[in-house]
């Protein structure tokens, strides 16, 4: 089976993601230059969100976007946290009706404290969302075990994505 | 009691389609796995089934819309096997039909089986999860609850339990109960496969992945929620895109 490729970087909050997805799907994961020549694309999309675009035009069969969930109205102190979030979520939907049945395309909404922001890591949950957490999301979203899950937004954030009506 | 480290999963409707699939992935996952349905024939079949396959089952039957069968099957259950650690809530009925046609009747039965039923089991479940401090319960609403023809009372059945999951998942955080739900889109089950194959194939157009999912799919889906300590509140859409955007290239009514 082809790479699975993380891209274009981890930020240091999500400092060992890679390594903790390979781990969970037993094969490795590269974090190369170019997004072009990976299978399965993992892109982690900041407040910019400056990687949906080359991630949208590479060949990849599966994505996961990861965000932050700046998106969802949550005060992260700068309005340009906010568009990367919105800018996958809406790339991710689009792409999983362009594409039809060529691959699937999902993303993983984390608290913007992953992105360098200030923030809790917790919502309602009593439990503290870890890399761990969203390294189990990132891996089932690209397993099979997600083969019919296309076009979706998975929260992992320990129900903080409860307060915003933008969720179901 | 039996003393067994295994958790025990509640799984109701769980004599056939979506329920059964997830009877045996929770069995494959090494829960024990309490098959309710209400047809006693049936929850004793898959129940035999799981075990003569190495897993561990217990079949337990009772009619969800009946709160004093709900909170019997409990009792009987956690004398049984101990705390039931994860509940499904999957048993629930369709219902097809114009509103000029959705009686009094009607609307209750549909809503009786497919929210009063979460409600009665989910509150039952919860109870001893609090005092444990733990605890996972998923259920299964429906696509459909975004809105489709004929599905007036399904829909506001499936969107009730979408409010449930939430408030339950507010509700219930701080003592590390996590609530979900799964919507399902068109999948492969009997009931499907008896549909008209032309109209089978319109239904097809409206969903990006162009096939209906299959059962274990959506099981798939359900595992991997009772395991993510993180997550909470979530519906997860298992609908191939379905829920991205649905118009159809034809008209119901």
């Amino acid at each position: 089976m082809a790479a699975i490729a993380l891209w274009p970087s981890e930020p240091p909050d999500l400092a060992g993601l890679g390594d903790a997805v390979s781990d969970r799907l037993g094969e490795p994961v590269t974090i190369p230059g170019d997004p072009a020549g990976a299978d399965r694309l993992v892109v982690i999309v900041d407040g910019s969100g400056d990687a949906v675009g080359p991630a949208v035009e590479s060949a990849a069969a599966v994505i996961v976007f990861v965000v932050g969930d700046g998106y969802l109205g949550t005060d992260v102190g700068d309005l340009s946290a906010a568009l990367g979030g919105a800018a996958a979520v809406a790339a991710a939907r689009s792409l999983a009706v362009r594409r039809g049945s060529h691959g699937r395309a999902n993303v993983v909404c984390v608290p913007e404290g992953f992105f360098g922001m200030s923030g809790e890591l917790r919502g309602p949950l009593a439990h503290e969302v870890g890399v761990g957490d969203i390294a189990d999301a990132v891996a089932f979203l690209l397993s099979d075990d997600a083969g019919y899950v296309h076009g979706q937004v998975l929260f992992v954030d320990g129900g903080r994505h409860l307060f915003s009506s933008m969720t179901a | 009691m039996v003393n067994d480290s295994r958790p025990v999963a509640l799984v109701t409707g769980a004599g056939s389609g979506i329920g059964a699939a997830i009877a045996r992935r929770f069995a494959a996952d090494g829960h024990v796995v309490v098959v309710n349905d209400r047809d006693e024939g049936r929850a004793a079949s898959m129940a035999g089934e799981i075990e003569a396959a190495g897993g561990s089952a217990i079949p337990a039957v009772a009619d969800v819309s009946d709160s004093t069968a709900v909170d019997a099957m409990f009792d009987a259950v956690e004398s049984a096997a101990g705390p039931v650690e994860v509940l499904v809530n999957n048993a629930g009925i369709g219902g097809n039909a114009a509103i000029r046609n959705v009686t009094d009747d009607f609307w209750e039965r549909v809503l009786s089986v497919d929210l009063h039923g979460v409600l009665y089991c989910t509150r039952r479940a919860v109870g001893p999860m609090r005092e444990r401090r733990s605890g996972s319960v998923v259920t299964i609403s429906s696509r459909a609850w975004l809105g489709w023809w004929g599905q007036s009372a399904y829909a506001a059945a499936k969107a009730g339990v979408v409010g449930l999951t939430r408030a339950l998942a507010v509700e219930l955080g701080s003592r590390n109960i996590r609530v979900n739900a799964v919507a399902p889109g068109i999948i492969d089950t009997p009931l499907l496969r008896d549909r008209d194959p032309e109209l089978l194939k319109r239904l097809l157009k409206s969903v990006p992945l162009g096939r209906p999912g299959q059962v274990e799919e959506v099981a798939a889906a359900v595992a991997f929620l009772v395991r993510a300590q993180a997550i909470t509140g979530q519906l997860l859409y298992v609908c191939g895109g379905k829920s991205v955007y649905a118009y159809p290239d034809w008209r119901g009514g």
